[in-house]
């Protein structure tokens, strides 16, 4: 692959990637197509483009379920244990990824273990645990939750990469007198970058887009997260669709861009974050 | 740190240890970081807690109340109406569709840290009934309440137990069909009375090109409307003690009217009266059809006729009686007790929440509310004025010749779940009426 | 390493430091510590919970009550003549299967395709990418709409003369299934996507020009060169799709609760229906047991395969 020369190859791919895009987008488009509409407009051509093109129902949407305030909590609620997650989880996989006993073999299990078992098994006691502790209605309830829950998928993403990571890097660090956690932190999580953007993004969407915890610990109270609040809209008979989908879209776009800018300056290669 | 690390350390590290000096420092320095900027937050309760969830303090207090399936305008009318006589208390709603409701309702109940006020359906039949959740003891008796001897007569077997009441019906729903005016100006039909004239109805619909009845059966709850809507007509005007026929055995689905009823269904099906592939058309889908005038009818609560008009315009449409037999007088239709609101038996605000629940049960309130919702007050009163859509449901009403949904009074939530699955495989002709109807009985009988 | 003695020296302090000061194989590995804070947490938050709550499946509990009675196996032996959960689990292998296999190709190819050096490449992955930031109701909701008797599926087909491939996707007992799979698939090839990517990114510049220099061709560079560098990628995709395969309900209960009738009904949508909807959680989570007791076995054959087959650094 030659990053210089954008021959045949590289338009004729480009053109494939673009058509199988716009076919893979096409549902999508729905959404934002009705997210710019009145209702019985939707009713008429589900398809077609808005005659008038308002943003009534962002606005709508924006004002009647407090999606700034929804926003911020889901905010902080992302980026306390999505940090979390990095810090503990790729340390624990590096432990993983070196030892060679079957200890860790069976800790690598334990935790793939976490990624296997539903969550209806441990929603009630957790619950109960959270009320025990008073601290139904935090922040706090919620970033346990997540910390606790979403750590055998990024042990296990972390665990898998780290495996093939060669330890000739950190072992140079450890003879040159460093600590384990200099080694792994100067050496070893830079070389993770894509690993770790992954992660970030992955554990991202999947805190920011819950919905039944964020119910159970925080519905009702001013630190309600977004989908908990978008959802106020959905009723059983008469749900404002074109409000439910304004209000996704404000929720999907930070996601989105965040990614985005995640692509562009994170994931780099291994070539480029090793020389270093 | 201890002496012999230290020493370790200042001899250019030969042992590796796990943390150095540096890395305790840069623990220190990241934590001091993180500290500070969330100072703010750090220090509000949103992180620790322990001020608990409803719990009153000192001045004004505060009033928890979840509730489902409601669009957001009624449940605003009475929590506007509680605030304007209560503006200290500080009132947290929280809404969600039917499953995730009942989930964490049944979840925060056997917890312990369910909210004041909460929505309960009437009568028995799904997770949050009154009838599965009352005999737990989670609901507040509430025959002392005002309101509580003005429930009409015909609501009592589905909002009390044991003779007491416990819950407060807001609305009365029924179950009819939505019809399009402007289809039938255009043919000049009328209402039809019997199940006959509804056929002939159908026929003149269908030549003219437009679909006799939508139907969006791949919504399971729809699947129920029209044997709803049927049976009063096929049994309960009959034999208006079928329930409790029922529930000493005497009768059975398989023995009763509700064999003619599913036969009745099926045939609007083979007479290709309703719109193509009712199983791949969704609620949504199917109000859409009528909204926008490509069918008919279509049977429903009557509180959709909010969503169709949302799709289409107001006032062009009227709910009309579903005939299930040949005489006009015996045509009974579904009437229920609605969307009812009960207390929480260890609610943390007793008095907030009494409070909220007079205020429901105040006709103005519950006029508009329902108004609000196409439906009627729970608690009938002369104030209201009845939608003119809704007119041709009156007389029955006011005649007795109505019927609670069924499953308010079915033992069990699993008989509703069987009901939805069978309709769907009666149309896709896996199984026959015979076996539709004993699934049901073998779903009954598991009692409570 | 060299001049190191292994574990020569004693444990320089006393205690807890000492312990924790040299592993047991010697000075380069990692130790133990690094892992309890992760340990910890999923104790806490998984492991602990999920036990306590495992005791239900051994109740008659119906999730709501204050008491409970002690059944023995009794869930677990109604669960072996459930008729229902049987044939739902053949629907639940079937979706975990062909989603595993179809969405990964996918997933790998959109991968290929926007690591290329194609200028819209960034732009591109977030659109690939987008579907995965969905839920399911607003899913479900979009896909009802191009499913239905006259929606855009069929009008696409309509308009491609290819009017015979009509079908009613989700009302069609034979066909639904096959439906909710391809939502699956599509919402989820850019998860895919992404940790495949982060494979691709990983695989050094060098090793492709070197082979190029070799006369390797396009196939060859990627089955010589890029294949088992994305091994561990691989891996994990495979191993999460088959589970989250295996275990999927959001899709599932929204598209279609699980019909038309019971056709598309996995174990997972028969569990929720019972823990929450009929008010049999013991029952319920008796088949989440089960589940993933079913899961795991799975999940263990699949690593073990596919560890083999991974590059060791």
């Amino acid at each position: 692959m030659s990053n210089r020369r954008y021959g045949k190859t590289n338009l004729t791919i480009e053109v494939v990637m673009i058509l199988v895009a716009l076919v893979y987008v096409f549902p999508l488009y729905v959404l934002l197509n009705i997210s710019l509409k009145p209702l019985d407009e939707v009713a008429d051509s589900p398809l077609g483009l808005p005659e008038q093109f308002s943003l009534a129902n962002y606005r709508e949407a924006w004002d009647q379920a407090s999606l700034g305030a929804a926003l911020f909590n889901s905010t902080v609620v992302v980026l306390i244990s999505v940090s979390l997650l990095i810090f503990i989880g790729s340390m624990a996989a590096y432990a993983l990824a070196r030892r060679q006993s079957r200890l860790s073999y069976g800790l690598y299990l334990l935790f793939l273990l976490g990624i296997i078992l539903p969550f209806q098994l441990a929603l009630i006691p957790l619950y109960q645990l959270m009320r025990d502790l008073q601290l139904l209605g935090t922040y706090t309830s919620l970033i346990i939750f997540y910390t606790g829950h979403q750590l055998p998928f990024t042990v296990f993403l972390y665990t898998g990469f780290l495996r093939a990571l060669p330890r000739d890097y950190e072992h140079a660090a450890l003879i040159d007198g460093a600590s384990h956690f200099q080694a792994f932190r100067k050496v070893v999580f830079p070389l993770l970058r894509p690993v770790t953007g992954t992660v970030v993004i992955l554990n991202g969407i999947f805190v920011w887009n819950d919905f039944l915890t964020p119910l159970l610990y925080v519905g009702g109270t001013p630190l309600q997260t977004l989908p908990v609040a978008i959802y106020s809209f959905v009723g059983q008979y008469v749900s404002q669709w074109g409000l439910v989908f304004a209000g996704l879209v404000i929720g999907i776009m930070p996601v989105l861009i965040v990614y985005f800018l995640l692509q562009r300056y994170i994931i780099r290669g291994f070539a480029s974050g090793l020389k270093g | 740190m201890s002496k012999d690390k230290r020493d370790a350390v200042r001899e250019g590290g030969s042992s590796k240890r796990e943390f150095s000096r540096q890395d305790f420092l840069y623990f220190v320095g990241a934590g001091a970081g993180i500290a500070a900027l969330s100072g703010p937050l750090a220090a509000c309760s949103r992180f620790i807690g322990g001020a608990g969830q409803g719990s009153s303090s000192g001045g004004g207090g505060s009033l928890r109340v979840a509730t489902t399936g409601i669009n957001p305008e009624p449940i605003q009318v009475f929590i506007g109406a509680f605030k304007d006589k209560n503006p200290d208390t500080k009132v947290s709603l929280t809404n969600a569709d039917t499953d995730k409701y009942q989930t964490t309702l049944r979840t925060q109940l056997s917890s312990g840290t369910a909210p004041d006020v909460f929505f309960v359906w009437p009568g028995n039949g799904n997770a949050m009934a009154l009838k599965q959740v009352g005999p737990a003891g989670y609901i507040a008796d509430l025959s002392d309440q005002p309101w509580a001897d003005d429930i009409p007569e015909r609501y009592e077997s589905v909002t009390q137990l044991d003779g007491k009441t416990m819950i407060l019906p807001t609305t009365t729903t029924l179950i009819g069909a939505i019809t399009n005016k402007q289809i039938m100006d255009d043919l000049a039909l009328e209402a039809p009375g019997t199940w006959n004239e509804l056929l002939s109805f159908c026929d003149k619909i269908k030549a003219s090109g437009k679909v006799p009845i939508a139907l969006g059966n791949a919504t399971p709850w729809i699947t129920q409307l029209i044997d709803y809507a049927l049976v009063p007509s096929t049994v309960y005007a009959d034999n208006p003690d079928f329930d409790e026929d029922m529930k000493t055995g005497k009768a059975t689905f398989a023995n009763s009217g509700w064999r003619d009823a599913m036969e009745k269904y099926l045939e609007l099906n083979d007479r290709g009266y309703f719109n193509e592939s009712p199983l791949g058309t969704s609620y949504e889908q199917q109000l859409q059809l009528v909204a926008k005038g490509d069918a008919a009818m279509a049977v429903q609560v009557s509180t959709s006729l909010g969503q169709v008009e949302n799709y289409g315009e107001k006032d062009q449409y009227i709910v009309l009686p579903f005939p299930g037999n040949e005489e006009p007088d015996k045509l009974w239709i579904p009437a229920a007790a609605g969307g009812s609101f009960g207390l929480n038996a260890e609610a943390k605000n007793p008095e907030g929440g009494k409070e909220l629940l007079r205020v429901m049960a105040e006709p103005e309130n519950m006029n508009q509310a329902a108004s609000l919702q196409g439906a009627l007050p729970g608690i009938p009163n002369d104030q209201f004025e009845v939608d003119p859509d809704l007119k041709p449901m009156m007389p029955f009403l006011d005649e007795g010749k109505t019927v609670p949904f069924m499953d308010q009074l079915w033992p069990n939530a699993e008989v509703q779940q069987i009901h939805f699955a069978v309709v769907q495989q009666l149309f896709t002709g896996e199984i026959t009426i015979d076996e539709a109807l004993r699934r049901m009985d073998e779903a009954y009988q598991k009692g409570s | 390493m060299a001049g190191q003695p292994t574990g020569a020296a004693k444990p320089e302090g006393r205690g807890v430091f000492a312990l924790l000061r040299k592993g047991r194989r010697g000075r380069s590995q990692a130790p133990w510590i690094f892992l309890l804070p992760a340990l910890f947490m999923y104790a806490l938050v998984m492991i602990y919970p999920s036990l306590a709550g495992s005791w239900y499946a051994f109740t008659n509990w119906d999730g709501l009550t204050r008491t409970a009675s002690f059944v023995g196996l009794e869930n677990f032996r109604q669960l072996l003549q459930d008729s229902q959960a049987i044939a739902s689990l053949k629907n639940t292998i079937v979706l975990a299967v062909t989603v595993t296999i179809v969405q990964n190709a996918i997933g790998l190819l959109l991968a290929l395709g926007v690591n290329y050096n194609i200028k819209s490449r960034n732009v591109l992955r977030v659109i690939f990418f987008a579907s995965v930031v969905l839920t399911p109701v607003i899913v479900a909701f979009l896909w009802q709409y191009i499913y239905a008797p006259g929606g855009a599926l069929n009008r696409v087909l309509d308009l491609l003369h290819l009017g015979w491939l009509k079908q009613d996707w989700l009302g069609d007992p034979n066909v639904a299934l096959w439906a909710v799979i391809a939502v699956v698939i599509w919402q989820y090839a850019g998860y895919s996507m992404v940790i495949f990517l982060a494979g691709l990114q990983g695989v050094p510049q060098e090793l492709y020009e070197a082979a190029e220099i070799d006369g390797a061709g396009t196939l060859q560079r990627f089955w010589n060169v890029t294949r088992p560098m994305i091994a561990p990628a691989t891996t994990v995709n495979l191993m999460l799709s088959i589970i989250g395969g295996l275990r999927l309900f959001d899709q599932v209960f929204a598209l279609t609760g699980g019909g038309p009738g019971y056709a598309t009904e996995t174990l997972s949508t028969v569990l929720y229906k019972q823990a929450f909807i009929v008010g049999a959680y013991g029952y319920g989570t008796a088949i989440a047991l089960v589940l993933a007791l079913i899961v795991a076995c799975i999940a263990m054959i699949q690593l073990k395969v596919l560890r083999s087959q991974e590059v060791e650094a």
